[in-house]
């Protein structure tokens, strides 16, 4: 090899360092440079260079700045970004290059002008500091208003408080908690809250001070998470974020799960979140892929366990994912460490029931085994105590594991179950009735403790008439079949005079006037069953033969003050109410409008998305609702805020749906209804405006049937 | 346990995204954003902050790629490999960001004046200092340069992120360590 008897020059020394010189020219740079300290000198400041470019810090980019993005694009906002063309070999192709640089950059500059947001002032906005609040922490809040609170002397913030181990949330749980704002001089609302040391999640509106406006971020709510001491989202944070959002977004909830698994990659829950969220939407091959990418994953947290000690929570999360990985032996072992660390775990108490479930006195001795030991620890227990006994139709039993778990829970639902099983025994039925009238009661007030937190006092007054009507009636049918028809009667005459139009009440009169003898004076509610247009026609004929014969002229009287009488009040609770602006996709993908797709043609509107709100009596309404609206002038419409792939096309087809999708990917309609995240069944009238928006689809189809009804007889 | 997340980020952020998962991300989808966005904001923000030397730009150049990013993604060629191609939109914006705007100095000149007394024999470049005396270099030289030594780009790859060619590359190259290496008086270079 000859040797180099001069320094080595800029760019070889450069393309040395570099590893960019060809194997000859490396060697003789290589054997100069160890002989030659000038050269030695340069490549080591060369080499010093790399070091400290690999000591730099590795930054992550600010927890906010994601929420920061997501809101700016809510918000319309959009940024042009430069052009990367194909690789560049050639030089006369840079300066075309740099000069489209500098064409997209004065571009970057206008692009606010082009797209500035929409909605703009119609836009609010709530701050916290610190953004990445730690539990026990004080949280400074700023609100900035959008028009409709804009003005108020004082507004209040309501927030839902979960803990890491709250269970899986309806509206009206989570510790209700309130924080006053008051403007500052630049028009924000400002406020301070101390979060509790047990806070993991929160969920947040702001209302008028007398609960009369709400501005719940188009039903989205605002969210806080519990952070660690490094910024970082805590588990029982995202946890509970994911069991708010299942309820409500199928993407928004994955994408938690997916930040789950990113930060906590060692821990179970989130695996098994994921593939319990996914699975059911997944077709087979898919399906079959992501569980054996599971079970690779589940084996690598089995292996590392197995060296660890692992929390009840955990042990539980690896019990769930081996459930849902169908691995029954995995399961069955970590079922028994669960076991061994907390006997009352829900998991637990579950899975062992579930075995004995065709021996439901056998999980009764075992459920009053483990209440005499853990008793009020875990409502698991009562709950399951009390189906168990229903299963096994030990009356005594259920009404004990019932009057248990009134004393431990204070859920309105299950209270509701418990209190009504109470009715049927002349021993418990007087703490059965004060329940419900408590519950009665309770309703009706609108607590802000059961207040969900996007409804004003107004609205949960509205809609606790319906549900005081139907609790009253479960009351009555309890009574009528415990005996006591006089007060079974006069619970449904207490439910009549609230107004609403409900065919079980005027079933359950009917047979309670049936039992009490009175024939004659059961026909009334016949002709309003007769007159429902959604009430099943096969019952309305099978009620006939138990009936006075009645001539043709009147049961089409009867049918007709029945009609009137609907019309009435179903019609009591509408509204007018015009459609927002609407960018919805057909399958296809061809953008389309909600006015194209009425076409003038009255409508139930159905948002709707299967992922969360799938389950088959869900999807059977679905398929009722289309058949009892076929071959009239009203129409089935779809909106789904899923986009269109094999897997919906799939379901559309084996659940009989027979309706198109149509797409809503950003939930922009959901969100202009104030209604994202919710399932809403919205009546639209031939002019096209809204005017009945309600929970039960079936509500939806007779609303709609009476709004043609009356309009007919106006007609 | 910052750390391991990073690694982990790292590591994973040179897969290529589904197809499926861009084209919903082209379609404005929150939800892909999102994930695209869990994948590789590290490695945008890194490579922002490194060009820029400002956190605060980093944030906005960040801010903008993924702003921007659902309507970009419909000029990706889907043959390239998506993350190089989103590391190309990467130092455009952050070159965009250095050329519009003065940048804000971090530093002031006197303590770069400090940093430059330095012994001959110490002729070794640490940290922070390497750090502070990219803020004097032009946003050209100092591109070429971070792109090779921060994050171990070959020259034809610089070049390819750049839209020059691979002479240019090692021409700007070179110019950043001699202007690095008089910014250091005391290195090797100034003798």
């Amino acid at each position: 090899m000859v040797r180099l008897s001069r320094h080595l020059s800029w760019r070889e020394l450069n393309r040395l360092a570099d590893d960019e010189l060809d194997a000859d020219s490396r060697g003789l740079a290589i054997e100069h440079v160890a002989a030659c300290p000038k050269c030695s000198g340069r490549l080591s400041f060369l080499g010093s260079l790399r070091n400290a470019g690999r000591d730099m810090r590795h930054p992550t980019p600010p927890r906010e700045l994601l929420e920061d993005v997501l809101r700016s694009r809510s918000e319309g906002l959009r940024s042009i970004l430069p052009a990367i063309s194909a690789p560049q070999r050639s030089p006369r192709r840079a300066l075309p290059a740099v000069a489209a640089v500098a064409i997209i950059a004065s571009l970057a500059l206008l692009a606010p002008l082009f797209f500035a947001p929409e909605a703009g002032a119609g836009v609010s906005e709530l701050k916290f500091d610190p953004p990445r609040p730690v539990p026990g922490e004080e949280v400074h809040l700023s609100y900035r208003p959008a028009t409709e609170l804009a003005g108020e002397a004082e507004v209040r913030l309501r927030l839902r408080l979960r803990r890491p181990d709250s269970e899986p949330p309806r509206e009206t749980l989570g510790t209700h908690a309130e924080v006053i704002l008051r403007p500052d001089a630049e028009g924000r609302y400002i406020g301070s809250f101390q979060l509790p040391p047990d806070f993991a999640f929160a969920s947040m509106a702001v209302e008028t001070s007398a609960g009369d406006r709400v501005d719940d971020r188009g039903g989205r709510l605002w969210s806080m998470r519990a952070h660690g001491d490094d910024g970082t989202p805590r588990l029982g944070a995202l946890r509970q974020e994911f069991l708010v959002l299942q309820n409500r977004s199928w993407p928004d909830a994955a994408a938690v799960l997916h930040e789950m698994t990113l930060l906590y990659p060692e821990r179970a829950e989130g695996w098994s979140l994921q593939l319990a969220h996914e699975l059911p939407v997944q077709l087979p091959d898919e399906a079959a892929a992501g569980l054996a990418r599971h079970r690779e994953i589940f084996r690598g947290l089995q292996n590392r366990a197995e060296r660890l000690e692992s929390s009840a929570e955990e042990t539980a999360a690896m019990a769930r994912y081996a459930a849902s990985l169908e691995d029954t032996a995995a399961f069955g072992e970590w079922l028994a460490r669960l076991e061994a660390l907390d006997a009352a775990h829900r998991l637990v108490v579950s899975a062992r029931v579930s075995a004995f479930y065709t021996e439901p006195v056998q999980a009764l001795a075992y459920l009053e085994r483990l209440w005499s030991t853990h008793g009020s620890e875990a409502n698991a227990i009562y709950k399951e105590g009390f189906q168990a006994a229903i299963r096994a139709g030990d009356r005594k039993a259920a009404h004990r594991w019932a009057l248990r778990g009134l004393d431990v829970d204070g859920d309105d639902l299950w209270i509701r179950d418990l209190a009504l099983a109470l009715v049927m025994d002349p021993e418990t039925r007087e703490r059965g009735i004060s329940e419900i009238r408590r519950l009665l009661a309770h309703l009706g007030e609108a607590a802000d403790e059961v207040r969900p937190l996007n409804s004003t006092l107004e609205e949960v007054h509205r809609g606790s008439l319906r549900l005081r009507a139907n609790l009253r009636v479960e009351l009555a049918e309890q009574l009528m079949a415990s005996g006591d028809l006089d007060a079974a009667m006069r619970e449904l005459e207490a439910a009549d005079s609230l107004g609403q139009w409900l065919p079980e009440l005027y079933r359950a009169r009917l047979e309670a006037r049936l039992l009490e003898g009175g024939k004659q004076a059961a026909l009334a509610d016949f002709h309003r069953l007769d007159a429902d247009p959604v009430y099943s026609r096969k019952s309305v004929d099978s009620l006939r033969h138990r009936l006075p014969p009645v001539s043709t002229a009147d049961l089409r009287a009867g049918r007709e003050r029945a009609e009137s009488e609907m019309v009435q009040r179903v019609l009591a609770n509408q509204f007018r109410r015009g459609l927002p602006p609407s960018e919805l996709r057909t399958s296809t993908g061809q953008p389309i409008t909600l006015e194209s797709l009425l076409a003038g043609r009255p409508a139930v509107l159905l948002v709707w998305d299967r992922r969360v709100f799938g389950s088959a009596e869900d999807t059977e309404e679905v398929v009722r609702a289309r058949n009892l609206l076929a071959g009239g002038p009203g129409q089935l419409l779809w909106v789904t805020s899923e986009l269109d792939s094999e897997s919906l096309q799939v379901f559309i087809r084996e659940a009989g749906l027979g309706l198109p999708a149509h797409h809503d990917p950003r939930s922009k309609l959901g969100t202009a209804l104030g209604e994202w995240g919710s399932r809403g069944y919205y009546v639209i009238d031939r002019a096209g405006m809204i005017r009945a928006r309600t929970d039960s689809l079936m509500e939806a189809v007779r609303h709609l049937e009476v709004l043609l009804l009356g309009s007919r007889d106006t007609a | 346990m910052q750390h391991r997340v990073d690694d982990r980020r790292a590591s994973v952020s040179e897969k290529r995204p589904n197809p499926d998962l861009l084209s919903r991300l082209a379609r404005g989808d929150t939800e892909a954003l999102r994930e695209i966005y869990l994948w590789y904001s590290d490695d945008v923000y890194r490579i922002a902050l490194r060009l820029t030397g400002s956190s605060a730009d980093a944030y906005d150049v960040t801010h903008d790629l993924f702003l921007g990013l659902p309507e970009a993604i419909q000029r990706y060629d889907p043959e390239r490999p998506f993350p190089s191609w989103l590391r190309g939109v990467a130092v455009r914006t952050s070159q965009m960001r250095l050329r519009a705007s003065r940048r804000r100095r971090e530093v002031p000149l006197p303590a770069l004046r400090e940093l430059a007394v330095r012994p001959r024999q110490e002729a070794v470049v640490d940290r922070i200092t390497l750090e502070k005396a990219l803020d004097e270099l032009s946003p050209d030289l100092r591109s070429v340069l971070v792109l090779r030594e921060l994050e171990g780009l070959k020259y034809q790859e610089i070049a390819d992120l750049l839209g020059i060619t691979k002479s240019a590359t090692a021409v700007r190259l070179h110019r950043a360590r001699k202007r690095l290496s008089d910014i250091l008086r005391g290195s090797p270079w100034s003798g």
